[in-house]
């Protein structure tokens, strides 16, 4: 092997089998310079999660160059590496042919070089590999950290033979492609939790736990409620009010939460509420009539932050549950736009909430509290499963480019 | 916290409306200054005023002033805070001719641009109630100790800093940065402060409002109360040196040693050298207008020049500094010096083999002035969060250290603030600071995931064109006229060869052997019919701070997390069995 150590040289060398050896890039690659003449070429783009790809098919949020002369144009094959991300892992073989940024280095495999563009494709974007581009890479700021080709092509990289390049990649394709498979599906299942929670919650809110004698609720889209329930609009049940702080008041480890317009909660050192309350934001990117909150004791809101005190009639927590499941979809029905720019204190204080006897309020709203706890401990397990999930891909793609899992048929 | 500090501050309120909050200081900051000299110079005007009716001379009035009352400064006006305001219609020049009657030393007033301030104080309608203000608190050395006035004149200091941080540029070190560096800076000397009656040197380059010198100052006369401390600085900044020259006024120093210009053009202390410098120099600003200046004394001073080594892009003067502190250092045969400067990652690796930045570490590590170089945490600065680095400079090392330069990742030390003081998100603690002190002082027995210490000859390399030869249409090679292969440009390659190839700990003097045998084993194999143009060989020096603490974790084995993913789907088939019941 060589002796153009890096660290991770010294670290993957225990485990390459004796018959793999080990390169420079420089002696598989060279860095091609050729530029595109007109533009007209496939434009690619390099993601960390993908790889490259037509950038047609990304949902690139950056906006495109006015003109595409002077891109640097790509072959099938050629491996792509965004100088600047890198550190994050966005580089990759490309799959299709096309021009990429000036900013990318295009670097095209040698005619000779024992170099499957697959097998080179899951080594490079290994997580180990990454990590030491990073390590090489310069810069002052972390996350302006560039990799510069002289640097790259100096790297140690290990290379079986091509054959056997071909039978990693083979079974690689496969095995990933199931556990990408398998995420998915946990992905989908999270989702249908989801669903199900809601489902759950908006069913028991408006027919309750018994079977009971059913009649207009008088609001369209909720339809039904038990006939011993009535509708009240919120102005009789609780105070509306608003908090009166700004953001820029927040405290890193003050001693009072403190509602603002987004999802999380933030901290301060001085409260102007006491006692059980639900917090909405009137506008702000939080998304209005999708954040809500319920806290009991000393806390502070934003001047466009609605808070809810002085219940009567109904339990906080209930109104915390009917309030954070149908004011969204109820006012956006009665609204002509599909979103809701901002909640006027009227459109408030006239909505109604569906209320049972307080027994019965009692009984549903710990019958949902369990129901949601269980969802929401499925959910965070489901998470953790594809977390592990995740943690297997990079762990068996580090094992097969390192020629730790023996390839059937290859001797 | 000083109480006359916020009580003097509180003076400003009178200034609402007319001034913005970022502008108080314009007029508490000299006002705090020329009381408290009206107050020193208070039992002596009547001598003063003799002495200067009789020697028209200002060096001899200087000298008969001094021999009088003992002071080096004076003021020969008639006016004074006491008869100021019996004048109603005369005050706004009466006040000029008082501060224009300070002896030459007391330039402060001209720097802060006083008079403009006087002016518009009178047209606002203000200024009687402002001098009316400062004449009722008494700072006079009886009632206002030194030290008193001192943390006075530093809370006021911090509150024009904090209030005009938020619309200037300007660059302020923040005091737990100082700190660190202070206590890296003395570690070594501790023990020979404790002298008696000892002598010391401070030196700051780029004083600023003079923070450095007054933490460093604090420093050495805790460790040791008898010390005698000679604070030396410039500052470029006209209101900054006015501020950092009445700060040593305000605690009784002799402030002749704070100078008024531009270090890099104009060194004010030209073939001085001290015991301690320190400074924490502009990053990644340009030094254009200057570079005429610098390239001519580089080009005229010689070999010994303190910009021989190497001169920076001119898109960044911080190397400029490192290079005149590392002269500024007092010579090793008279008891030799200590350098601390904070600067950020370019130093460390910009520039290639035999570029300025590359030659100028070159000279530092060949003539063993590195000590140590701490990594400080991001979000340390009011106006940046980029990383930064403490430089320690000796050139009397400790036998110990001879040869070698100690990395300290001190990244993961602090302690998050509060509240975000501009880009100041995070804050050494004390500590935080012992850490990083208990690893410089460790030295070789450090944890070394956070510490470590390497020979010089380490950060060194050979940058080695390799050539290939030029074939002709019939695939042999192209001779030159003495016969030898011309190169073919277009399959020219660099290669990078550290000294310590293969292990070799004999650094630069053993350039032929290791370029060698790095050729044989990495390059020949391959290319066989390359070649080395020997004249072509560059020497770099780099220091890759963050390679030296990265560590290999290797992924856990797949067997491992296979069996945590079938516990895992065990648990979910067992809860959605719950829920779905």
């Amino acid at each position: 092997m060589t002796n153009a150590h890096t660290d991770l040289a010294a670290a993957w060398t225990a485990s390459i089998p004796r018959h793999w050896c080990w390169m420079r890039n420089k002696e598989l690659l060279f860095e091609a310079q050729t530029l595109s003449t007109d533009g007209s070429e496939e434009l690619l783009s390099v993601s960390h999660l993908t790889g490259v790809g037509p950038r047609s098919e990304k949902n690139v949020t950056m906006t495109e160059a006015e003109s595409l002369d002077g891109y640097r144009v790509v072959e099938q094959g050629d491996l792509v590496i965004n100088t600047m991300w890198a550190w994050m892992g966005a580089l990759g073989v490309a799959r299709h042919a096309g021009i990429v940024s000036p900013a990318y280095g295009v670097y095209r495999p040698r005619p000779s070089a024992p170099f499957e563009p697959r097998f080179f494709d899951y080594l490079y974007r290994s997580t180990e590999y990454v990590i030491e581009m990073t390590r090489v890479s310069r810069g002052i700021w972390s996350s302006r950290l560039r990799i510069y080709p002289e640097v790259f092509l100096r790297m140690a990289v290990p290379v079986p033979p091509l054959e056997e390049q071909r039978a990693i990649a083979d079974y690689l394709d496969r095995e990933i492609a199931r556990i990408d498979t398998l995420i998915e599906e946990q992905q989908r299942l999270i989702e249908m939790l989801r669903e199900r929670r809601e489902a759950t919650i908006r069913s028991v809110l408006l027919s309750g736990l018994d079977a009971a004698d059913k009649g207009p609720s008088g609001v369209e889209l909720l339809g039904a409620i038990p006939r011993h329930w009535r509708m009240v609009p919120t102005r009789h049940l609780c105070t509306i009010t608003t908090g009166s702080e700004d953001s820029g008041n927040a405290t890193e480890d003050g001693d009072y939460p403190f509602y603002v317009r987004g999802r999380e909660v933030l901290r301060i050192d001085h409260y102007s509420f006491d006692g059980e309350a639900v917090m909405t934001p009137g506008d702000g990117q939080g998304g209005t009539g999708k954040v809500f909150h319920y806290f009991k004791g000393k806390f502070e809101a934003h001047q466009r932050v609605y808070v809810f005190k002085d219940f009567a009639g109904v339990s906080g927590w209930y109104f915390y549950y009917f309030l954070s499941t149908f004011l969204r979809p109820v006012a956006l029905a009665g609204s002509n736009t599909v979103t809701m720019e901002s909640l006027r204190r009227p459109l408030l204080a006239d909505f109604k909430i569906a209320v049972p006897p307080l027994d019965e309020q009692r009984r549903i709203m710990a019958y949902l509290d369990d129901q949601t706890a269980k969802v929401d401990t499925l959910i965070a397990e489901a998470e953790r499963f594809i977390e592990l999930a995740r943690e297997r891909r990079s762990a068996l793609i580090t094992a097969a480019v390192t020629g730790q899992i023996v390839m059937p048929g290859v001797a | 916290m000083s109480t006359l500090g916020s009580f003097i501050w509180s003076i400003a309120d009178q200034l609402r409306g007319p001034y913005r909050p970022n502008q108080y200081g314009n007029v508490i900051l000299p006002f705090t200054i020329l009381r408290r000299l009206d107050c020193i110079l208070e039992p002596d005007r009547e001598t003063v005023r003799d002495l200067a009716a009789a020697y028209e001379n200002p060096n001899r009035l200087r000298i008969e002033v001094k021999k009088a009352t003992d002071r080096p400064f004076y003021n020969t006006s008639k006016y004074s805070f006491a008869n100021l305001l019996k004048d109603a219609d005369g005050l706004e020049d009466n006040l000029v001719d008082y501060i224009d009657r300070f002896s030459a030393d007391v330039d402060v007033f001209e720097y802060f641009d006083f008079k403009k301030e006087i002016i518009a104080l009178e047209k606002a309608g203000l200024l009687r109630e402002i001098v009316k203000s400062f004449g009722a608190v008494d700072l006079h050395p009886n009632v206002v100790s030194n030290a008193d006035m001192g943390d006075a004149f530093e809370y006021i200091i911090r509150k024009f800093n904090e209030a005009a941080n938020e619309t200037s540029g300007d660059h302020y070190t923040p005091r737990d940065a100082i700190r660190l560096l202070v206590d890296l800076l003395f570690a070594e000397k501790d023990a020979d402060l404790t002298e008696a009656g000892i002598v010391r040197t401070l030196y700051d380059p780029t004083a600023g409002t003079g923070g450095m010198l007054a933490l460093a100052e604090e420093h050495l006369l805790a460790q040791n109360p008898d010390a005698r401390l000679s604070l030396y600085g410039q500052e470029y900044n006209p209101q900054s040196y006015a501020i950092c020259k009445s700060d040593l006024l305000a605690k009784g120093h002799d402030a002749s040693n704070i100078a008024f210009g531009n270090t890099l053009t104009s060194d004010a202390f030209k073939g001085r050298q001290f015991d301690f410098c320190m400074s924490n120099p502009p990053y990644g600003v340009d030094w254009k207008q200057y570079a005429k200046a610098v390239t001519k004394e580089r080009d005229e001073a010689g070999p010994y020049g303190r910009f021989a080594p190497g001169l920076p892009a001119t898109s960044d003067g911080q190397m400029l500094f490192l290079l005149h502190l590392a002269h500024k250092m007092r010579a090793p045969e008279d008891g030799g010096g200590r350098v601390g400067i904070v600067m950020n990652g370019s130093p460390l690796f910009n520039g290639a083999a035999e570029s300025g930045p590359s030659n100028i570490r070159k000279w530092l590590l060949e003539n063993d002035l590195v000590e140590a170089i701490v990594a400080l945490p991001t979000n340390m600065f009011f106006n940046t969060g980029i990383a930064t680095y403490i430089w320690i400079l000796d050139n009397t090392k400790h036998l110990d250290r001879k040869g070698l330069v100690q990395l300290i990742d001190g990244t993961s030390f602090w302690t998050k603030l509060r509240k975000n003081l501009g880009s100041k998100g995070r804050e050494l603690g004390d500590d935080d600071r012992a850490k990083v002190l208990r690893l410089y002082a460790d030295f070789t027995d450090a944890d070394p995931e956070l510490s470590k210490v390497l020979r010089n000859d380490e950060f060194g390399y050979w940058t080695v064109i390799v050539e290939r030869p030029l074939l002709d249409d019939d695939g042999k090679p192209v001779v030159d006229r003495k016969g030898k292969p011309k190169p073919d440009s277009k399959k020219r390659d660099t290669e990078n060869v550290p000294f310590t190839y293969s292990g070799s700990t004999a650094g630069a003097a053993a350039k032929t052997e290791v370029i060698q045998a790095y050729f044989d084993i990495e390059v020949k194999p391959h290319v066989p019919d390359a070649w080395i143009d020997w004249a072509k060989v560059k020497t770099g020096y780099e220091i890759p701070f963050a390679r030296h603490f990265y560590n290999y974790v290797p992924p856990r084995p797949l067997a491992e997390i296979d069996a945590d993913l079938e516990k895992q789907v065990a648990k979910i088939l067992d809860l959605l069995h719950e829920v779905e019941q």
